[in-house]
């Protein structure tokens, strides 16, 4: 057990708990159930039979097994109970951490965006402050983007299908090449396919060919098309993907983002959804699939995106290990992959949202793009 | 499998009891008390083994 252990927001039973308590929960819940359907059984295993039936045994008096077994059951409800409250109370204490710190500083970042943008205040007073800036901020932005994605020599082999957060965190690319994608045939001949994307690259406001800059992140927490987003959809068409193709997405800080749009945009049939360190807070996630953010405590980047809205999202929390200040670090893709293969190992892994496991083994392809003209 | 055999139910029993003695984490962890929440699990799992015990004694018995 080491000393940051993992934090776990579920949004199905509003609690918040490490990953240790997390874990007993579950194993209490699913323990319960078995438990009752075993003093159940008893109970109609010593039932007399009808008189016409010949009973194998003579009937056997559970009785007492059964009174203990009860005692058994009535602790671990008591045991759940005293747990869930403690995670339940976690929760209310961070949502109240959330209406006395976090939105009212959102609401004044706002109001100043949009005071300095010359855009109106109205929409910092709603309930997606942060969506509403960044919005006011976009005012300038092309609402079309032009960009032509290559695609990188690529030198390692065949990639075996990944098992684990750990394997898929890995192989988000590295800046050069921002978006790598692989597709897999399943022994029924269906396919499934794995995207991969970096985060931002370039500090920019649309002043370098880099579609993976400031711009693009501003854009995508308004809601807004983006250069970078464009330039995901176009590698997706170019390595074959059709729409309403299984697709896993996994992306790093505005790769995360972009991830997030595209499993939510209803083209294709999202099979998971994997975001590490992505400032999310202004997307809702609803639909139908496992969907997982890993953040760092310390990092101040998921922060950017405002408060969680109803997200769909289970996030587990870590502090990132790195010195205080160390803002760069706490963000890193290798510290989120190292997170990522800690949670693999955890005991609340099994508890967590599962994404797929595709089979076999697949040419990555990995894709780079920058704006043209205009 | 078969439900209505009590020797699979005192299978599942102990099951039960080694699944909650692994859930317990081995050292520190932020939550209630970690101490009564420990004796608690292991009370719970002592009992659970008296039971699957209880119950395979009971087959044996009328077997016999």
């Amino acid at each position: 057990m080491s000393g940051n252990p993992f934090w776990i927001h579920d949004p199905r039973s509003v609690t918040v708990c490490d990953e240790y308590v997390y874990a007993l929960i579950v194993t209490i819940q699913r323990s319960h159930a078995t438990l009752h359907s075993t003093w159940v059984a008893l109970a109609t295993r010593g039932a007399p039979l009808p008189s016409f039936a010949i009973p194998p045994l003579p009937p056997v008096d559970f009785g007492h097994a059964r009174a203990v077994l009860r005692e058994s059951i009535d602790d671990l409800s008591w045991l759940r109970g005293a747990l869930v409250s403690f995670a339940e109370a976690t929760a209310a204490q961070e949502r109240a951490r959330a209406v006395v710190w976090s939105e009212p500083a959102e609401r004044a970042l706002a109001l100043w965006v949009a005071v300095f943008a010359g855009a109106d205040t109205e929409g910092a007073l709603g309930d997606n402050p942060v969506s509403h800036a960044a919005r006011s901020a976009t005012d300038g932005f092309p609402s079309t983007h032009h960009v032509v994605v290559t695609e990188e020599p690529v030198t390692h082999q065949f990639a075996v299908a990944p098992q684990s957060l750990g394997d898929r965190v890995s192989r988000i690319p590295a800046a050069e090449g921002p978006i790598r994608i692989e597709r897999y045939l399943d022994g029924q001949g269906q396919l499934h396919s794995e995207v991969y994307i970096a985060g931002t690259n370039d500090w920019g406001m649309g002043s370098s060919p880099d579609p993976f800059d400031m711009q693009s992140n501003i854009a995508l927490v308004a809601g807004l098309s983006a250069a970078s987003l464009v330039s995901v959809q176009k590698a997706m068409r170019r390595s074959g993907i059709a729409p309403g193709e299984r697709v896993t997405f996994t992306g790093h800080s505005q790769g995360g983002v972009i991830a997030a749009r595209l499993a939510e945009s209803g083209r294709y049939q999202t099979t998971g959804l994997l975001v590490v360190g992505a400032p999310t807070g202004t997307l809702t996630i609803r639909g139908d699939y496992p969907a997982l953010a890993l953040r760092h405590t310390d990092d101040v980047v998921p922060r950017l995106g405002g408060s969680d809205r109803g997200s769909g999202l289970t996030t587990v929390e870590r502090a990132s290990g790195r010195f205080p200040g160390d803002v760069a670090g706490a963000h890193e893709r290798v510290g989120y992959a190292d997170m990522a293969h800690d949670l693999d190992s955890s005991p609340a892994r099994p508890h967590l949202p599962a994404l797929p496991n595709p089979t076999g083994t697949a040419q990555p392809r990995v894709f780079s793009a920058s704006r043209v003209g205009g | 499998m078969d439900d209505a055999d009590p020797g699979w139910q005192a299978s599942q029993i102990r099951r039960v009891a080694l699944e909650l003695e692994d859930a317990l984490p081995a050292g520190q962890w932020q939550g209630p008390s970690q101490l009564e929440c420990r004796a608690r699990i292991m009370e719970i799992r002592d009992d659970l083994h008296r039971v699957a015990r209880l119950v395979e004694i009971s087959v044996r018995e009328v077997a016999r």
